[in-house]
């Protein structure tokens, strides 16, 4: 790149990156110089207090309860997200019936993809609203009621869902750290893959398409089934834009916090009992809700440690899905 | 298409964050400089002498700032009260702000050395007065208290509050906030319906189960609470606490004495719920609801009993149907040697306003309130808000609605008014009863586990040297 030409992007990106700057760079800086401090977010009189805050972090048993839960949502929601996108993302481009018109996708495949990229546009104010209601705990809840109406069940004890804090295996305890997965977490987690599905499904029909047709062509004269198309040729010519899906649904799986705060119990939610709290949910409650005068300190060491966690996934998911030979066509 | 791997620019993306970050961390220590400039900011505003009728010294044609929360209470009587304040300070012009989110507008402010000269700290998410307090950046308010009261200067302000405004308000031993409404809480049921089946309302707990059970064979749940909402059961729960073990039960509680979760008297209040959930009185799935469909199940006649504060009918008046009338009841005996007598009602001072010592005139906004107290404005407030105000006989002759009418004559025949402390002092052990209350009640849990529970928040609370202790007494 020649030297005039770098001047004029930098040029166009002058304005951007003083925004970036101001808006982004410098509350991140900020966020971590308070975590060292005593900051109350109210005075501006604090002092250097080292990384005491960090250290109590580490012990604090909620924050390592909400950071195991984290850990399930990064276990469960991009693997179930990205294989349920891929493979409708196959049967609307590649998955109909093979004949002369050669490869294409399940009849009626433009209105599934619209119903699939629906949830997509509802804000997740609409989404809590509308899953509130599927998930009510009484006979006004959709799920309960037609299960009431089935007979499976009875009126007067009503599963609970959204307030339900009994893991669905039973907890494993390592030292301080509790790996478990509350109902009310799995519920959260099944939003998140209705609301993702549709996203990452649209991605890789683009990517799909962007194949060209003879290869799949060329798969099905030689014999190949639509299970053998999808993992020998689909799948390889499709790493990275898996890999990409990978570290976005990884990053929200760290983050998780609208669907928590909009749709669990509790003040400003995580409830019932903790059973839903997460890193940023539980920072959020440290930062406003402070119990004592240096909890907005505490919530800034919470917030560069959720930053940090991100990094490092971003950095490992990278790293682990580069393709080592690209692939031309 | 072509893949190919990252273009190679020096300006990719993972270069500019790392610069970035770099001149983040070289940014940070410029802060506190920035900070100490914040903090110069003085005193001022005090310009006038102290006299009987200008007790605080308010000056002349002193601009005065105060926000408002804008939520149940409306607009109007702030509006009034502004009104009021420019009728007798001529030429003070009020500005007058209105926020739905006192802690995220006003926060900045505190911080910035610019707060208003009057906050109605009240709504969902308040400023929190501990940290603030501590930075010494409220107004002690003892000078108002002692100050002549509007109407008659021979009166001292105090002197026109009724009991426990100024414990409510007080942090360290000093008053810093003023709670301006006074809420009466209790159980609330339909008049209408207990008559049409010709119930009574109970007043021991073998009348409230012989109910219950009455009212399960109809398909009714003699009981619900507002289940996502933590906070209500918390409060059922230390209601009962003190109906069964009396003041000195509360006191351990609220000073954080050792074992103070153990007491017999936690045990059977804790025991009450656990019976409620495990004989299926309590509405079904009612943990998992919100509070308007869970009042909303007392007023179809769904439910019996809900346990909220006197502000019910005007926060339901929407749904509320034509035959229901709503009333409230004291807690009913728990046990046969409960330590205080039936009809004790809890009442507690809320909406607090404070003053803070940064701001520009903060004489003035110690006369606002001040005028606030006094007869007329406290008589507005009643008409415009259909609530009490904390001032004595404010309301007086005033037919507001037959729901407050109700609450008014059961706080009026009461034998004690209660109230406590430590879930405004001690958020970790306010939690800790939110969660261990909720889950009694859901029925997934034992008043030992219950007591297990809040006892070892308690103790962590009383250990955690950052959290600063109060006493009551």
């Amino acid at each position: 790149m020649s030297f005039g030409r770098a001047r004029f992007i930098t040029g166009f990106l002058f304005a951007p990156i003083v925004l970036y700057a101001v808006y982004v760079l410098y509350p991140y800086g900020q966020t971590a110089y308070y975590s060292v401090t005593d900051f109350s977010g109210f005075s501006p009189d604090y002092a250097y207090v080292g990384f005491g805050n960090y250290v109590e972090l580490f012990s604090d048993e909620v924050f390592l309860r909400a950071l195991g839960h984290n850990v399930v949502v990064l276990t469960v929601y991009p693997v179930v997200t990205i294989l349920l996108a891929l493979f409708f993302a196959f049967m609307l481009n590649v998955g109909g019936r093979g004949d002369k018109a050669g490869v294409r996708g399940v009849r009626g495949s433009s209105v599934y993809k619209f119903i699939f990229f629906f949830p997509q546009v509802l804000s997740i104010a609409i989404v809590a609203v509308i899953w509130r209601r599927v998930f009510q705990s009484n006979d006004g809840g959709m799920i309960n009621s037609l299960l009431m109406k089935l007979g499976l069940v009875e009126k007067d004890k009503p599963l609970l869902f959204l307030a339900e804090s009994d893991s669905v295996f039973p907890p494993i305890h390592i030292g301080d750290f509790t790996f478990e997965a509350p109902v009310v977490l799995v519920c959260l987690i099944l939003i998140a893959i209705w609301g993702g599905v549709g996203f990452y499904l649209i991605l890789f029909s683009a990517a799909m398409q962007s194949i060209p047709k003879d290869i799949f062509e060329a798969a099905t004269l030689d014999g190949a089934t639509r299970v053998q198309t999808f993992f020998r040729v689909t799948l390889p010519l499709l790493r990275e834009h898996v890999s990409v899906a990978w570290v976005y649904l990884g990053i929200a799986a760290l983050d998780f916090y609208a669907l928590v705060v909009g749709m669990t119990p509790g003040p400003g939610g995580g409830g019932p009992n903790d059973a839903s709290q997460v890193m940023s949910s539980y920072m959020m409650s440290n930062a406003f809700r402070p119990a004592r005068f240096d909890s907005f300190a505490f919530a800034c060491a919470m917030g560069v440690s959720i930053a940090i966690l991100t990094l490092l996934f971003a950095a490992a998911q990278l790293r682990l899905t580069r393709s080592r030979d690209k692939i031309e066509f | 298409m072509t893949v190919t791997p990252d273009s190679p620019s020096e300006l990719n993306r993972r270069t500019v964050l790392r610069r970035a970050a770099a001149v983040g961390l070289l940014a940070a220590p410029a802060i506190s400089a920035l900070a100490a400039c914040a903090s110069e900011d003085g005193e001022g505003g005090t310009t006038a002498e102290k006299t009987t009728a200008n007790p605080f010294g308010v000056g002349d044609k002193q601009p005065l700032e105060v926000a408002f929360f804008n939520g149940g209470f409306g607009e109007d009587y702030a509006k009034f009260d502004v009104a009021a304040y420019e009728a007798k300070w001529p030429g003070s012009k009020v500005e007058l702000k209105f926020s739905k989110t006192i802690l995220t507008d006003y926060q900045p402010r505190f911080y910035g050395g610019n707060p208003p000269d009057v906050l109605n700290n009240s709504s969902p998410e308040t400023i929190p007065v501990g940290p603030v307090v501590q930075g010494g950046q409220l107004v002690d308010l003892t000078a108002l208290l002692d100050a002549p009261s509007y109407d008659d200067p021979a009166v001292k302000v105090r002197d026109t509050l009724v009991a426990g405004v100024v414990e409510e308000g007080t942090f360290n031993g000093k008053m810093y906030t003023l709670n301006y409404a006074y809420s009466i809480y209790g159980h609330w049921y339909d008049e209408a319906l207990f008559a049409k089946e010709g119930w009574t309302v109970p007043k021991t707990w073998d009348e409230f189960a012989t109910l219950a059970e009455a009212a399960k064979k109809k398909g009714i749940a003699a009981y619900t609470f507002q289940g996502i909402h933590p906070w209500y059961i918390h409060n059922v729960i230390t209601e009962w606490i003190y109906k069964v073990g009396g003041k000195e039960a509360i006191l351990k509680i609220d000073n954080l004495e050792p074992d103070a979760w153990k007491q017999d008297a936690v045990k059977v209040a804790a025991e009450r719920i656990a019976e409620m959930a495990s004989k299926g009185w309590i509405q079904a799935g009612a943990s998992g609801l919100d509070h308007t469909t869970t009042q909303q199940a007392v007023l179809d006649g769904k439910a019996l009993f809900i346990w909220c504060g006197s502000w019910l009918e005007g926060e339901m008046a929407k749904t509320l149907p034509a035959s229901v009338k709503l009333a409230v009841a004291p807690p009913w005996d728990l046990s046969a040697s409960d330590k205080t007598k039936y009809g004790t009602v809890h009442a507690a001072p809320g909406e607090g306003f404070i003053v803070p010592t940064k701001a520009k005139n903060p004489a003035g906004g110690q006369e606002f309130l001040r005028m606030m107290l006094g007869k007329e404005q406290a008589r507005k407030f009643a008409e415009l808000t259909k609530s009490l105000p904390v001032v004595k006989g404010a309301a007086d002759g005033l037919t507001i609605s037959s729901a407050l009418s109700s609450a008014s004559k059961v706080a009026a025949a009461a034998p004690e008014v209660i109230n406590w402390r430590y879930a405004g002092w001690y958020v970790p052990l306010q939690n800790a009863v939110f969660a261990a209350a909720t889950d009694l009640a859901a029925g997934k849990s034992s008043a030992a586990a219950f007591q297990a529970a809040v006892q070892k928040a308690a103790d962590e609370v009383a250990k955690d040297d950052k959290i600063v202790k109060q006493k009551a007494s």
